[in-house]
């Protein structure tokens, strides 16, 4: 196997709401601010040197959008070589590093790109004109439908579930420790 | 936790959330699912992250200066049937992840402390974090809480930014913000650009040269991902 490098490093600002971009347009913004970054020393990578992607996608219901991962692909100039997506919830950004791992380590390619976006102010209810019962709703949907939901397993409370169950046993964390001041 | 993860975003200018809060200020807030308060949960953000990954020879051909090596990728997946599980306070996912991560690596989960410069851990909700100090193998089970709670103002100890192994230094995602997709790649390139030391005022001090990001996914961290980097003094370094 190959030895895998990060060469270059791209994060757009974290805001509550971009109104004047699309996720595509994020995602081209990110995969610039990398080129850039691999590129300071003197290097001249371009998107045309990248010879494949890795998507980290969590959830459709987001971006309103099945496939989002092929939209950014068009974007990026990427047409024509692979991108494949990556959705595992929370974790999705954790899961794309290691299938972009695999696939320079493998030989598969010499240069990945490994992308990770979200719009999820993107989500609304059209009727009503809020965001936040919309999203917290298209995220209680990685949960169990059958019986856990209906029971109230949300983001939230599917982790409080684990912290009172640790407190139960450890006597923490207390509500002070998860606050801690400094 | 709330207020180390808010305050740390202080220094990140990238950050959603940046705040100087007191324990108060968390207690107080508006309960969201007891004994999470509004302070103790992320936020939902927008954003993207992109890394350049390279093969060796393409390091060469490219000349780069200083290339940040992935040196351990794993994940576990555990039971998303929560009420299946055998002990509910626990993030299976986590020490598995974390345990085959570090073996590849070449690292001692029971010493793992000493042996990384920072961890950006995945804090979408506080008592993950401080959970998952104990199944990354940081303290033992049981005194991730207290961990946090005694080391407090203590310089050189606990998760602190001054601390002796600094958590989230970026602010994770409490202070960040939470884009799903893009987090655990900008918490993958956060601790990249801490090992090259290019991470601006939140910078930690780097002298063992590795680092690990983690996330965590799922209902109650069905999905968990550990990565181990380490820069080119890292990688010589027992």
């Amino acid at each position: 196997m190959s030895k895998v490098a990060i060469v270059g490093i791209g994060i757009t600002p974290f805001k509550a709401r971009y109104l004047d971009k699309t996720y595509f347009e994020l995602a081209y913004d990110a995969t610039k601010m990398a080129l850039e970054d691999a590129n300071k020393n003197g290097a001249e990578i371009t998107h045309k040197d990248l010879q494949s992607t890795v998507y980290g996608i969590y959830n459709e219901l987001f971006e309103r959008q099945f496939m989002p991962d092929i939209f950014v692909n068009s974007y990026l100039g990427m047409n024509n070589k692979p991108g494949t997506r990556v959705a595992t919830g929370g974790a999705t950004g954790g899961y794309t590093v290691r299938m972009a791992y695999a696939e320079v380590a493998s030989g598969l390619s010499d240069l990945c790109l490994c992308i990770g976006l979200e719009k999820c102010n993107d989500c609304y209810d059209e009727q009503t004109g809020v965001t936040t019962p919309e999203v917290l709703n298209a995220i209680a949907y990685s949960a169990d439908m059958t019986y856990e939901y209906p029971m109230g397993m949300m983001a939230a409370s599917s982790y409080v579930s684990m912290v009172n169950a640790h407190y139960e046993e450890f006597g923490n964390p207390t509500e002070e420790q998860m606050a801690y001041e400094r | 936790m709330s207020v180390k993860n808010h305050g740390n975003a202080i220094l990140n200018p990238k950050a959603q959330s940046p705040m100087e809060l007191s324990i108060d200020d968390v207690l107080f807030s508006r309960i969201i699912c007891y004994p999470f308060k509004l302070l103790d949960c992320c936020l939902y953000s927008e954003a993207s992250a992109a890394l350049i990954l390279a093969s060796e020879d393409k390091v060469k051909e490219l000349k780069i200066e200083n290339p940040i090596w992935i040196t351990g990728v794993a994940a576990a997946n555990t039971d998303c049937f929560i009420g299946n599980r055998e002990d509910f306070g626990r993030l299976y996912s986590n020490i598995f992840a974390a345990k085959a991560a570090y073996k590849m690596a070449g690292l001692d989960y029971n010493n793992i402390k000493g042996q990384i410069d920072l961890a950006e851990l995945h804090d979408a909700f506080s008592g993950q974090e401080v959970i998952s100090y104990e199944e990354l193998g940081f303290v033992p089970f049981g005194e991730g809480g207290p961990w946090i709670e005694k080391t407090f103002e203590k310089s050189g100890e606990g998760p602190w930014l001054e601390g002796e192994l600094p958590c989230c230094p970026s602010g994770g995602l409490i202070g960040c913000g939470h884009a799903v997709g893009a987090t655990g790649i900008m918490s993958t390139g956060e601790a990249a650009l801490q090992l090259r030391e290019d991470a601006g005022k939140h910078q930690v001090p780097i002298t063992k040269g590795r680092a690990i990001s983690h996330s965590i996914g799922g209902p109650g961290a069905a999905y968990a991902a550990v990565i181990v980097m380490a820069n080119e003094e890292g990688l010589k370094k027992p």
